[in-house]
């Protein structure tokens, strides 16, 4: 599959567009610093650009504390509030587990195992509407 | 040795007994305890108990005899590094600590990092770990926040643990009450930390007050 150029990188992961869906790619170790930069320049990407989507991928992510699962939340609540809906996907299952034991969630946020079905998710919905 | 000897050697930890159960985690038990005897053989540390300083002296030893035996070099860093945590324990028996000191946003990425190495040597598995960074990462974050500098401590408690002790001279926490009990709205967070730290922990104290700082402990056991 491609995936379209790489946007933008930063140390908190990366931006790519494919189909007018904004793939974002989270990298482990994060800082919070660097999670507000991504915020930022998520937020600024979708009000540029026409986006169908929004996809998180956590598949790298090795944990999320409370400040990580607030920033992802917020994140697809203002991505919502443009119009464009938002898919996190790839949790591993032992960041779940932490999450579910410190009662914490992500919301009403669609999730999915991983970004292909993200992906096929999105194309799913797309088709749906036209 | 007679059954009772044996029981006793279990209860108080024997230290031979501890490596040959992290040994066994990566090769078979064969391959552990011809590991331990070729190196006991090498070096002249031969008597029945085996104590901190003699295992230092056999470590290389043993990483060349599970060099042979592992494909994975990671994995023997890995099983190496586990026992390097039960060579280093300050006394016979005690628990083994590191400090980290915590100031600034990259030092909490970097004791949550340090917990979770930790965590690996001591047998933890992945949702432990895990379990651990997230709490870590939690008083950490806590610290920078509200307190501004503190440290970590992160202290083995062989073979049944890890207990964390999160320190600062901060403010204090004035209505710890309301927060563990839910009715409390952050306003930087969402109020969940302290809470979701207690409910991962299998042990959890919290010792604030205004004007003597927070001393928050907790106690993960393997997992
Ligand atoms: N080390 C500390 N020193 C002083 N006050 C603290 C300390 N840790 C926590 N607090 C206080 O306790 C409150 C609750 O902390 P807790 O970690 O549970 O939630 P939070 O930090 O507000 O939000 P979250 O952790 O969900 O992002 C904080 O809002 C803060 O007022
Ligand atoms: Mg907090």
């Amino acid at each position: 599959m491609s995936y379209g150029a790489a946007i933008e990188e930063g140390s908190a992961g990366s931006l790519m567009v494919v189909e007018r869906t904004l793939i974002v790619q989270l990298n482990p170790a994060l800082t919070d610093s660097a999670v507000r930069r991504l915020r930022d320049v998520v937020g600024s990407t979708l009000e540029a650009q026409q986006l169908r989507a929004l996809v998180i991928n956590m598949a790298s992510v090795d944990m999320m504390d409370s400040y990580l699962t607030r920033c992802i939340r917020d994140l697809a609540v203002s991505a919502r509030l443009m119009g464009v809906p938002t898919i996190v996907c790839g949790v591993q299952p032992a960041v779940a587990d932490t999450l579910v034991e410190m009662g914490m969630d992500l919301g009403d946020v669609r999730t999915t195992l991983n970004l292909d079905s993200a992906l096929r998710l999105v194309k799913q919905s797309r088709r749906a509407r036209s | 040795m007679p059954s009772d000897a044996r029981a006793k050697s279990a209860a108080s930890g024997d230290l031979l007994e501890q490596v040959m159960d992290v040994l066994r985690r990566y090769v078979s038990s064969t391959t552990a305890s011809s590991a331990v005897v070729m190196a006991r053989r090498r070096t002249s540390s031969a008597s029945e108990r085996l104590d901190r300083a003699q295992l230092r002296e056999i470590l290389p030893s043993i990483d060349r005899s599970l060099r042979l035996f592992m494909a994975d070099p990671k994995r023997v860093d890995e099983c190496i590094k586990a026992l390097e945590v039960l060579s280093c324990s300050k006394a016979e028996g005690g628990p083994s600590s590191t400090i980290v000191a915590v100031k600034v946003e990259q030092d909490v990425v970097r004791v949550r990092n340090e917990a979770r190495e930790l965590a690996v040597a001591l047998g933890f598995s992945l949702t432990g770990r895990t379990r651990l960074a997230t709490a870590v990462s939690e008083l950490a974050r806590n610290i920078v926040q509200y307190a501004g500098e503190g440290e970590i401590e992160l202290k083995a408690v062989i073979p049944s643990g890890l207990e964390v002790t999160a320190r600062d001279r901060g403010p204090g926490i004035l209505n710890l009450d309301e927060i563990m009990t839910g009715n409390y709205r952050s306003k930087l967070g969402m109020g969940l930390g302290l809470r979701g730290v207690k409910q991962l922990a299998d042990a959890f104290e919290v010792n604030t007050g205004a004007g003597k700082g927070t001393t928050v402990t907790f106690v993960l056991r393997v997992q």
